[in-house]
């Protein structure tokens, strides 16, 4: 797994490639918690996400909590088709927003 | 004349065990919830651990019943085993109340007690709320005493006769049989306090010498050690530690004092008895201070031993991590006396149930750990499951506190839903099983899988932190997929191959999947109604109850 980050205008943008499984997932969790933490709206971008297990969905879980506890936005964009159907199964669209691209979340949180 | 003799004995006895019982079940409705604040905070200093162990002694006449108090609380969680043991020493001591206000003349307080008693029954002050546990343990000390005075009165004419004072004289030369007679008797009644007041009883008519007394006395301690010993044979870990210290207080004191006697007797150092004698002229006043005295010596001395007892029945009875699946880990029988914190072990049980939940998938997760073969794991939980739901059936029998009934039938049907959880786990599990590994159907199927174990993970980290955000994440989770799941059925991703066999092959699958999703429908839908029934109980979670 491979992580970097952006900052837009008004959004940071946290690209994640690769494999988000139990191995994996400290090392987002401990990233993605310091990013939700220092910026008010966080966009995660999954263009280059291959797989996400329990343990991935579980830190986007935490993540999401922790923007809402301190009244942030937070979104994910560019799930690949397998990847979107795990987020559908597993009801994230009801709690977390889904954008086909960074632009058009960070559109959605300026609107 | 003896079958009158033998009348007021019995009669007397029946009386005493009666008041005994009313006392310690009207106190201890009195003081339930307040008793275990207050346990929590006074474990916290020695000095506050003495005086509440002493207190609880002292109301419930019984060292068993404060250990058994004591062991609910450390497997709760709520204090540590060795904070609670120097209060289970202590209430050794507090049961010395009653045999010292044995010795009292209250013969016109007690009946006078027993009039005003009667006439607070006959205007139906047992129907009061506020009341009737006063009015019940007031009746229960009039009974006792009065059960004492026929003791008394039936056993004074038995030192006249010649059979009685031959046996006396024969077991007088047994300080064996004496102190045997002691810890068989408290085996029986439960309570060497008990035992005591009867020997305090027999002393002040002249019926025991001071020596016999003694031996009754310290056979009770034995007898007290044996009975917690039979009791807790079935537990293991910490609350098995308690009852172990409770045990080492016993045999500590018992050794000592007969060593005190023997040194006395033999050497004719002044120690017990002329200590006994200083104290009081009256014989059956020195009669109880020898049981308060052996209490005394039996905290001292595992005062002195300090942190070595500790490390002792710590060492005999080491804190289980998982000593076996299929044991429960926080109910017992005896918790079932004291309803709240009976709740709380039952929630705690239904935790650990919930923490396994996700452990059914390993079989059918690509990150599954496979630590214990699901056939054990699932044979295991729905015995305790079973157990628990025998408890919860227990406790609502037992229970008439309106309040704590409506969290009994919450933890019911929290309990039902967790069995029906473990069933549709196992079959949800089994039937994936039966998929092609690789195939386009496994791979969703395992999509489902990580969003059910994310779900059930949720849940059980739903419970325990009793936080209502939590919650909120978890129904958001486990919103209707009917939906969702007609589109996953009806639309079966592409396969590769073609042909008949392989039709056939697929069809079958798809048959499979059909049927997992059917299962993960209904366990997703077990999950949000197990959500549904933590939202009352997330404002009395056991930290946050007052």
């Amino acid at each position: 797994m491979h992580i970097t980050d952006e900052t837009l205008t008004d959004a940071q943008v946290v690209h994640v490639s690769g494999r988000l499984d139990s191995t994996t997932s400290p090392l987002l969790e401990q990233y993605l918690l310091s990013v939700v933490e220092s910026h008010p709206r966080v966009i995660v971008d999954f263009t280059r996400l291959d797989y996400i297990s329990s343990a991935g969905l579980r830190v986007l879980l935490m993540a999401a909590k922790k923007s809402r506890a301190r009244s942030g936005a937070f979104a994910l964009c560019a799930l690949k088709p397998a990847l979107r159907e795990v987020f559908e199964i597993s009801g994230f669209l009801s709690i977390i927003a889904v954008h086909p691209d960074a632009e058009s979340a960070r559109q959605a949180f300026s609107s | 004349m003896l079958v009158d003799i033998l009348a007021s004995l019995f009669a007397g006895l029946g009386m005493f065990f009666i008041g005994v019982k009313l006392i310690g079940a009207h106190l201890k409705q009195m003081t339930g919830r307040r008793f275990r604040m207050l346990v929590m905070k006074g474990t916290a200093h020695p000095a506050a651990a003495a005086l509440l162990g002493s207190l609880a002694g002292a109301i419930t006449q019984s060292t068993n019943a404060v250990a058994f108090i004591m062991m609910n609380l450390a497997t709760a969680g709520l204090i540590e085993a060795r904070r609670a043991m120097p209060v289970v020493g202590w209430a050794n001591v507090g049961t010395s109340a009653l045999v010292m206000v044995a010795t009292l003349d209250i013969h016109l307080f007690v009946l006078y007690l027993l009039g005003l008693v009667g006439m607070a029954y006959y205007f139906n002050i047992d129907k009061s709320t506020r009341y009737r546990h006063i009015a019940g343990a007031l009746l229960g000390i009039s009974v006792l005493f009065l059960g004492l005075e026929f003791i008394k009165n039936g056993a004074a004419p038995l030192k006249s006769m010649a059979e009685v004072r031959d046996f006396l004289a024969l077991s007088g030369q047994s300080y064996v049989l004496l102190f045997l007679i002691g810890a068989v008797l408290t085996l029986l009644a439960q309570s060497s306090a008990t035992v005591s007041v009867v020997a305090v009883a027999m002393t002040s008519v002249g019926l025991f010498t001071m020596d016999q007394t003694l031996m009754v006395i310290y056979g009770a301690g034995l007898g007290s050690a044996a009975s917690l010993w039979l009791l807790t044979a079935n537990l293991r870990g910490t609350p098995k530690q308690l009852a172990l210290y409770q045990g080492l207080y016993k045999l500590v004191g018992v050794a000592a004092m007969l060593l005190l006697f023997a040194l006395e007797n033999g050497l004719d150092i002044p120690l017990i008895k002329a200590l006994i004698q200083w104290l009081s002229n009256d014989i059956s006043v020195q009669a109880a201070w020898v049981y308060l005295l052996f209490q005394l010596v039996s905290t001292l001395l595992l005062g002195i031993a300090g942190e070595r007892a500790t490390r002792l029945v710590e060492r005999l009875s080491p804190p289980t991590q998982e000593e076996t699946l299929a044991r429960p880990q926080f109910i017992y029988e005896q918790a079932l006396d004291d309803p709240d914190t009976a709740l709380d072990l039952v929630r705690s049980e239904q935790q650990r149930q919930l923490g396994h939940l996700p452990d059914y998938l390993d079989e059918v997760r690509e990150e599954g750990i496979h630590a214990t073969p699901r056939p054990v794991l699932h044979g295991a939980l729905i015995s305790v499951n079973r157990e628990i739901a025998t408890f919860i059936t227990e406790l609502l029998d037992r229970n008439r506190d309106r309040d704590d009934l409506n969290r009994v039938i919450r933890a019911q049907a929290r309990n039902s839903l967790l069995s029906d959880l473990l069933d549709s786990l196992n079959d949800y599990t089994d039937a994936l099983r039966s998929l092609t590994p690789g195939s386009p159907l496994h791979e969703r199927a395992a999509r489902l899988s990580e969003a059910l174990h994310l779900m059930l993970v949720t849940l059980a980290e739903a419970q325990a932190s009793g936080e209502s955000t939590d919650l909120d994440l978890l129904l958001g989770l486990t919103g209707d997929k009917a939906e969702l799941m007609e589109r996953l059925r009806a639309a079966p991703p592409a396969h590769e191959s073609s042909g008949g066999h392989a039709m056939a092959a697929r069809l079958a699958e798809q048959a499979v999947f059909f049927h997992a999703t059917v299962l993960f429908e209904r366990l997703v839908w077990l999950v949000r109604r197990y959500g549904l029934q933590l939202r009352p109980d997330l404002n009395a979670t056991p930290e946050s109850r007052p």
